[in-house]
């Protein structure tokens, strides 16, 4: 057997930045095509996202059944979703998620999205379905007055963003004054931060191209997202810290050679732990219901994301800007009196090392 | 083997105590497997109230279900109550009727949350007149009692108040000045560039305050809701056209927040239950299944990978990982306020994978150590590994804490339980591949520290460095100005294209 072997070693890594950002790039470009699409297909700006009714609100529909409640729960569900499915169908309305309920006869509770944003013809084509639903659920079913529909109000909160976004922001920067204070260095600091927005709007635009519904386990999917791919970036930028420590003082330093090496040493890791981290989740989005798809899937796209931002666009970003700032420090230092010495000095170097 | 028996009395555990270790581990272990996942009948172990831990954690509303109430919303009763009976302005009383139902959403939010359904969740139904609101909570062992709670209306009281040096807010006497029912809205408001808390008074509420004011010029006024002081404002003159502002350095959010929770006592509208159930979960009644179906073959997966890889050290962070998922069950169902909701199953599923995160960073450190040498002492570079890795995994690892106390410090309810969740993981995971992992490491060290292919250590030498040999200008000025930086760019891209 031939062993499979990713590696790096002796590559360019951020000397192609262009690509990598492009890259990333090329998939928000696609995701504001989707979008577009979308949002065109529906004629309706804001349907170009996949928002869900826990942030929308939506209908409710629920059905008080003249069956017991008992071991028959199951079959008799099944009897009456399968009509709601197909009366719903026809209005093309999108099942957020059903429920059962009731202490002595069972209820079936569906809800699914705004049909129209206009209070009355929202309000109209609910009492088609209503007037539907009465006339295809017969008599042992339910009784007419016992098929409600209604209006509800979005369940995620504004405080539920409001609070979600904050704690994001105050995170990032305490972690950014960490990374800061622990790597001596704010190049560091700053490319893990871009990487990790990186990775989060790159979830949003895989969401948007794959247009899966956003509702509030979404922004628990952001969160751990956000809480995971920081790891990735922390552990190739420690050991930048590190190939930098062994370089003997006086000798000159090539950046991208640092980060190169570091991205390659890390390399194997980074594949084998997005692996690992992946394989369950990857399970789940297998065999889940819809409603954990919804959130398995976003979650995959950022470990996906994350693993790739670590490799590529933290230490790019981190190479331009801390050759940039060299860039500047030396011409500060080509100013000084001692201009002549040092490049006699180095040249002598670089006809020895060439 | 036998020349390296001195050398491992001195450096390492002895064969006894390895064997005895790893023995106690794997009986432990088994222990913990069999007390946290099988469930037993009553009686079988002769113990009457035997759970397995699992099961004892505390589920949440999408994946167990729970209780749903339905609640009237009385706005005849509103309108009598604030405008007199008054119909005549239909918009202002449409509005402070919406305000009023949004307000009750707001405080039993903060109800149920005080009383740990985090999870609970609040719609309202319906419009304009027909509003409803929809509480779900997890199954809770009183829900008569809940529910009898939340339809209570929240009561706003004022007195004469006094605070004293730590800011307690106390009442001075018993005489009610001012009641919930005389305060017509509660709103932000600007004045003089701040943000501001602007009461607006009914007809009867106008002369309480006026009344109390005159008599309070001087004095705090103490706002109490349900009992609990809420604020005590310093009263600088009589207030007589029944519209008063409250200054202080507010934020708007902390104006806002008063606002509503001023409103929530005044303009508590009254609810009276419709309907109530018991509710199945959102997720469908398989979702515990799924999860524990991925979490096993995920766990079975990452054996296999582990193994497959590092052999001997795969084994030792394979049994290091059943340590963690034994741990973090027994600790989540431990834990009154862990609730388990889909976004906190998918992360414990996540964490198995990040915990042995470590170990794979610790192990290919090792693997570097030994690469193109496997002359080299194996127990040296397994120790080396291990402290050569530490700051990568301290860092990394402090940096998701950092995000995990945020969260549960800042962020509201279900996700609060998630951010527990996640910083519960991590701390298990640092001491099982930190620790534990090592431990057992050194167990299997002390019946053999020299094999190579036991411990998968024949590695290749890898050549890290770059050949910049084409790259001149890179390596004749590193740190060359921005033209030539710009040459080597387009170098670059060129090479790409080729």
């Amino acid at each position: 057997m031939k062993k499979i072997n990713f590696t790096l070693a002796g590559k360019k890594v951020v000397e192609k930045w262009k690509i990598w950002i492009s890259i990333s790039l090329s998939i928000v470009a696609i995701a504001l095509i989707a979008f577009s699409i979308f949002a065109g297909v529906n004629k309706d700006a804001g349907r170009g996202v996949n928002v869900g009714i826990d942030f929308t609100g939506g209908n409710i529909v629920t059905i008080q059944t003249k069956y017991q409640r008992g071991a028959e729960d199951d079959a008799h569900e099944k009897e009456v979703m399968a009509v709601v499915k197909e009366v719903l169908g026809e209005k093309n309305a999108q099942i957020s998620y059903t429920q059962t309920g009731g202490s002595t006869n069972l209820n079936v509770i569906v809800r699914f999205n705004l049909l129209s944003k206009d209070n009355d013809t929202n309000e109209k084509l609910n009492n088609e379905i209503v007037a539907s639903l009465q006339s295809k659920l017969s008599e042992q079913i339910a009784n007419d007055q016992d098929i409600t529909l209604e209006y509800t109000g979005p369940s995620a909160s504004s405080e539920l963003i409001l609070t979600a976004f904050l704690s994001v922001l105050i995170s990032t920067l305490l972690i950014l004054v960490y990374i800061v204070i622990r790597f001596r260095n704010l190049f560091t600091g700053l490319s893990a931060i871009i990487a990790l927005l990186h990775d989060v709007i790159i979830v949003f635009a895989l969401t948007v191209i794959f247009h899966i519904q956003i509702n509030s386990s979404f922004i628990a999917a952001i969160i751990t997202i956000i809480a995971y791919s920081i790891n990735n970036t922390i552990v190739l930028f420690d050991r930048v810290r590190e190939n930098y420590k062994a370089i003997p003082t006086g000798e000159t330093i090539n950046n991208n050679m640092v980060v190169n090496k570091s991205i390659a040493q890390t390399l194997s890791r980074s594949i084998l732990t997005t692996i690992t981290t992946m394989a369950a989740i990857v399970i789940l989005t297998i065999i889940g219901v819809s409603s954990i798809r919804e959130f398995a899937l976003p979650v995959l796209f950022g470990l996906l994301a994350g693993t790739f931002s670590s490799i590529f666009i933290a230490p790019s970003l981190y190479c331009l800007m801390k050759n940039a700032s060299d860039n500047s420090v030396k011409r500060n230092i080509n100013k000084v009196k001692k201009e002549k010495k040092q490049k006699a000095k180095k040249e002598i170097k670089d006809t020895a090392v060439v | 083997m036998k020349n390296n028996n001195s050398r491992l009395k001195s450096k390492g555990l002895s064969k006894t105590w390895s064997i005895v270790i790893l023995s106690v581990f794997v009986i432990l272990m088994i222990l913990g497997i069999v007390f946290a996942f099988v469930p037993l009948d009553e009686g079988q172990l002769g113990i009457k109230d035997y759970k397995n831990f699992a099961s004892n954690i505390k589920l949440g509303l999408d994946v167990k279900g729970g209780v749903y109430a339905v609640f009237a919303v009385d706005k005849q009763d509103f309108i009598d109550n604030k405008y007199e009976g008054d119909k005549s302005k239909t918009t202002e009383v449409d509005y402070a009727f919406d305000t009023a139902v949004k307000g009750t959403v707001s405080r039993l939010t903060r109800l149920l949350s005080d009383r740990g359904y985090t999870e609970a969740q609040i719609t309202v139904n319906g419009s304009g007149e027909n509003q409803k609101i929809r509480v779900e909570v997890p199954d809770v062992a009183d829900p008569e009692e809940l529910f009898n709670l939340i339809a209570k209306p929240a009561t706003l009281t004022m007195y004469e108040a006094t605070m004293d040096n730590q800011g307690n807010i106390s009442k001075a006497n018993d005489d009610l000045l001012v009641s919930g029912a005389d305060i017509q809205s509660a709103s932000v408001g600007m004045d003089e560039g701040k943000y501001v808390i602007q009461l607006k008074f009914n007809r009867n509420g106008t002369k309480k305050f006026a009344d109390a004011t005159a008599n309070l010029t001087g004095k705090k006024l103490g706002i109490f809701l349900d009992g609990r002081p809420l604020m005590a404002p310093d009263v600088n003159q009589s207030i007589t056209d029944g519209q008063a502002i409250i200054t202080g350095n507010y934020t708007y959010e902390q104006a806002y927040q008063y606002a509503t929770q001023i409103q929530s006592g005044a303009l508590g509208v009254k609810l009276s239950m419709d309907s109530s159930s018991v509710i199945s979960a959102t997720l469908g009644k398989n979702a515990i299944n799924t999860g524990l179906i991925a979490g096993g073959v995920g766990l079975l997966l990452i054996f296999v990978i582990l193994i497959a890889r590092y052999r001997l050290l795969g084994v030792a962070a394979s049994l290091a990982l059943v340590f963690f998922a034994v741990t973090y069950v027994f600790i989540l169902s431990i834990f009154p306020w862990v609730q388990l909701t889909l976004p906190g199953i998918a992360g414990i599923l996540l964490s198995i994978g990040m915990a042995v995160d470590a170990n794979v960073i610790i192990f290919e450190r090792i693997r570097e150590l030994m690469s193109g040498n496997s002359q080299r002492d194996i127990r040296a570079s397994i120790n080396q590994g291990f402290k050569n890795s530490l700051s990568a995994i301290i860092d990394g690892n402090v940096t998701t804490l950092i995000g995990a106390v945020v969260l549960a410090i800042v962020a509201i309810s279900s996700i609060k339980g998630f951010a527990i969740t996640l910083l519960i993981g991590i701390l298990v995971s640092l001491v099982s591949s930190l620790i534990v992992c090592r431990v057992l490491i050194k167990c299997m060290l002390a019946f053999n520290d020299n094999s190579t292919k036991l411990y998968a250590l024949e590695v290749k030498d890898v050549d890290y460095s770059i050949d910049y040999k084409n790259d001149k200008k890179q390596l004749a000025e590193p740190v060359a100005d921005k033209k030539s930086k710009e040459e080597a760019g387009q170098n670059n891209t060129a090479e790409v294209e080729a």
